[in-house]
């Protein structure tokens, strides 16, 4: 450490020759932009207009394309293929791909380019990307993010480039669409506490739980998950006991489940991913022996035909989400898990819950561009954001309509956990909650009933 | 003799030093799609760049590689945003405060970790980030917790708004430039020379009566100061500052940055710091099958391994490596500093088998 330094302690001069050869690749022939505008957030409590949310008008260099005409359709992709949802990000591209498959790669006579950038859930990892997007790659169009936290900071940063079209991928956080939702940011999908809001009355008044502790990741989505399944919950009477919170990506257990007081009927679990398998191993490992009420992401296929010996305590979780389970009886969902079997035979028995949402994101986000003639660049996408608004098609799951905040309402399935004997662990329809709506809280971390 | 060289030398580097800077502020003017370039490039290799270059100041002055930098990088940048933008506090009183308070916490931190050496250093620095990480996101009512604090308002300064990119370009232009000369001009301070000392032979030092531990303290507490100034220019980079950017794999990319740059060279830093932003912000090309994360590991490993002196290094290294070849064996004379008989046999090693 200390002597080999000192050799590198003089020569600047080799320093400007590595800077100078790099400078010559960056200087290009000059093409000045007149705005220079970095484009930041909006506070509304400001009132400053000045400088705010401008467009970074001049970056397209693209040549205008009349309808039809056979341009290429530059879609940017932010997808969170590292960190804790990996698996489901991964799914999500098959779930993509079958969109394009079926759309022949190409949208009103216009062939389709993805570009696919990398996030790892960090809402400033996500902005990061959409702005190499946006800014070097000059896409109009955004699908993305996958998680909560990425979808919050990416609705904000939509707001200062409302010439972009953003169409969320999975996110489910609340806030995204509820705290003074972005124009030109939609979500083909309901969100968190809507997936759990049916299940806490379910818990309180079926089950018959009136005492209950609950764990979650500490972040936007589940947040809004605990908040919808309290809201009902504690409306139908139930009583919390504790709530813990871990942090994204926490792999260890032991000491909350240590913690769980020992009085109560029954836990709610809302984590995900690899959070999830971790959680259900270290479960049995370490004796949790209260049942399991799961969040939306809990019990998922990526978890539950996982490495890990989630078989012992995935058994009997009763969990709700906006997809139906594997084994419901509704033809167009039968039919797409079997598609989704046909075109990918080495991955999951069943699409994973994120990549069902991809797939009906992105199909939704062709059909409009379709309805709307290949029209996006030219007006800023103002005439394919007003399609989108409108736009209502038939999904694997039920038909798919925006609401004013450009929120999807759909309706959430609840469904158990059952060991039928094969390999990998099967889940049962017990119940559908048809329309469930956009709720009024912005859900944050939340210590006992609302 | 050598002083004529060395004076010659130091004209060299003057000159060079200005060309830098001279293109450094040509820059955004000249590149295309400069909101891209400017901001997601420039601007982030600067903010990056500093804040590895307090680590590799520390580490090449005293000694202590510290991966705790991010946490005084945090403190401020989340001082400023908690004042400014949850609270009212104009930026004039915000800015100093926060560059304080991140200066004041890297100074408590350094009277515990600075008894500590070598890998200890290493791991008590990493635990204090991740202390740093764990509070900003479970502190929910201060912080935000895992969302953080968004929608900062960038201030205006002169009548010069930190919403235009070229106005926080140069601001952080200036404040880099600032801080490597301030760090090139210790070096030359009786302090600067004790911190050498220190870090040579601690034992010598004390026993000439140098108060070894103090002189510690007050480097670490100088390259937080160094953290706290990259925080405030990230803050306002990003819009936002989120438990996020402060965890591990951020600590770890400003190790990487520093080690890619050339772990021994001040300067090495903004170079690392831009290498790592334009690799993370192209790595998606088709043409590269691996993942970003992956890339950044593997590339990590590949410069420590074949070329520890970094990209600074890579001219000495190819000129070291061309007279082995051509000499095959003979040891050059001109190279006045001379590594270890150990370090030079594994050097030589490295080379002959990639040669």
């Amino acid at each position: 450490m200390t002597t080999r330094l000192g050799r590198y302690r003089r020569g600047t001069a080799k320093q400007v020759v590595a800077v100078l050869g790099a400078s010559a690749l960056l200087l290009a022939a000059c093409n000045t932009d007149g705005d220079t505008s970095l484009g930041g957030e909006i506070d509304d409590t400001g009132g400053d207009t000045g400088g705010d949310a401008e467009e970074p008008g001049g970056t397209d260099e693209e040549p205008v394309a009349a309808p039809g005409d056979g341009e290429e359709l530059v879609i940017g992709r932010i997808s969170a293929l590292e960190g804790a949802f990996a698996a489901s990000a991964e799914d999500g591209e098959r779930t993509v791909q079958m969109v394009l498959e079926e759309f022949g790669n190409e949208v009103a006579g216009r062939p389709i380019r993805t570009i696919v950038e990398s996030s790892d859930t960090t809402p400033e990892t996500a902005v990061d990307r959409a702005r190499k997007l946006v800014e070097q790659d000059g896409v109009h169009i955004i699908h993305g993010p996958l998680s909560g936290g990425e979808g919050a900071a990416l609705a904000d940063y939509a707001k200062s480039v409302p010439h972009v079209t953003f169409v969320d991928a999975a996110s489910g956080g609340t806030a995204t669409t509820l705290a003074d939702p972005s124009d030109n940011y939609f979500r083909w999908h309901s969100e968190g506490a809507m997936w759990t809001s049916p299940l806490g009355a379910y818990t309180a008044e079926e089950l018959g739980y009136t005492n209950i502790a609950t764990l979650a990741e500490d972040y936007a989505f589940p947040h809004s998950q605990v908040g919808g399944f309290l809201e009902s919950y504690c409306a139908a009477g139930g009583e919390v006991a504790q709530t813990f919170w871990v942090p994204l990506g926490e792999s260890d257990y032991s000491s909350v489940i240590a913690s769980i007081p020992s009085d109560i009927d029954a836990m709610f679990v809302s984590v995900g991913g690899s959070d999830a398998v971790d959680f259900l191993t270290q479960a049995e490992e370490f004796g949790l022996d209260v049942p399991i009420i799961g969040g939306s992401i809990l019990v998922t296929e990526d978890v539950l035909s996982s490495e890990g010996d989630v078989r012992a305590s995935s058994d009997g979780i009763v969990s709700s989400g906006p997809i139906p389970p594997a084994t419901a009886e509704i033809p167009e969902w039968q039919d797409f898990q079997q598609a989704y079997r046909d075109a990918n035979p080495d991955a999951f028995d069943t699409p994973t819950l994120q990549a069902v949402l991809y797939y009906n994101s992105f199909k939704s986000l062709l059909l409009a561009i379709e309805e709307n003639d290949g029209v996006v660049e030219e007006d800023d996408g103002a005439s394919l954001r007003e399609t989108m608004s409108n736009l209502t098609w038939d999904s694997p799951i039920g038909s798919l309509q925006l609401n004013e905040n450009r929120q999807a309402e759909t309706s959430i399935f609840i469904y158990d956990v059952v060991d039928d004997g094969d390999e990998d662990l099967g889940t049962r329809l017990i119940n559908t909650a048809e329309g469930v709506q956009q709720g009024t809280e912005n859900w944050g971390r939340l210590d006992g009933c609302p | 003799m050598s002083q004529l060289i060395d004076t010659k030398r130091r004209r060299t580097n003057w000159v060079a030093f200005g060309i830098v800077l001279a293109l450094l502020i040509v820059f955004p003017f000249v590149v295309p799609r400069p909101q891209f370039w400017v901001v997601s490039v420039g601007l982030r290799s600067l903010w990056l760049g500093i804040v590895s270059m307090s680590l590799i100041w520390l580490a090449k002055t005293t000694g202590m590689l510290s991966l705790g930098q991010l946490t005084f990088w945090g403190v401020s940048g989340y001082m400023v945003a908690a004042l400014s933008t949850t609270g009212d506090m104009h930026y004039g009183l915000s800015l100093p405060l926060a560059v304080l308070a991140g200066t004041a916490v890297g100074f408590l931190v350094a009277l515990i970790c600075v008894r500590t050496q070598g890998v200890y250093f290493l791991m008590l620095t990493l635990a204090v980030s991740q202390l740093g990480y764990f509070l900003v996101l479970q502190a929910a009512s201060l912080t935000g917790g895992f969302e953080g604090i968004g929608g900062i308002r960038r201030p205006e300064l002169f009548g010069l708004s930190f919403n235009d990119r070229n106005v926080l370009y140069f601001v952080a232009l200036a404040a880099a430039v600032g801080c490597y000369l301030l760090c090139r001009y210790i070096a030359r301070t009786p302090f600067g020379l004790a911190l050498e000392g220190v870090r040579d032979s601690p034992e010598r030092m004390q026993a000439l009566g140098y108060n070894v531990y103090w002189y510690r303290v007050a480097a670490f507490t100088f390259s937080s100061f160094l953290a706290s100034i990259s925080g405030v220019l990230a803050l306002f980079y990003h819009g936002r500052i989120t438990p996020g950017a402060v965890d591990m794999v951020r600590s770890v990319d400003v190790l990487i940055v520093s080690v890619l740059g050339g772990i021994g060279s001040i300067a090495g830093a903004f170079l690392g710091s831009t290498g790592l932003t334009i690799l993370q912000n192209f790595s998606q090309h088709p043409a590269i099958p691996v993942r970003r994360l992956t890339l950044t590991g593997v590339i990590f490993v590949l410069v420590l391994l074949f070329f520890p002196g970094g990209i600074v290094g890579l001219s000495d290294q190819a000129r070291r490596a061309w007279t082995r070849f051509r000499g095959r064996g003979e040891t050059s004379d001109d190279d006045p500093e001379q590594e270890e008989p150990g370090q030079e046999a594994a050097g030589t090693g490295t080379a002959a088998a990639r040669g």
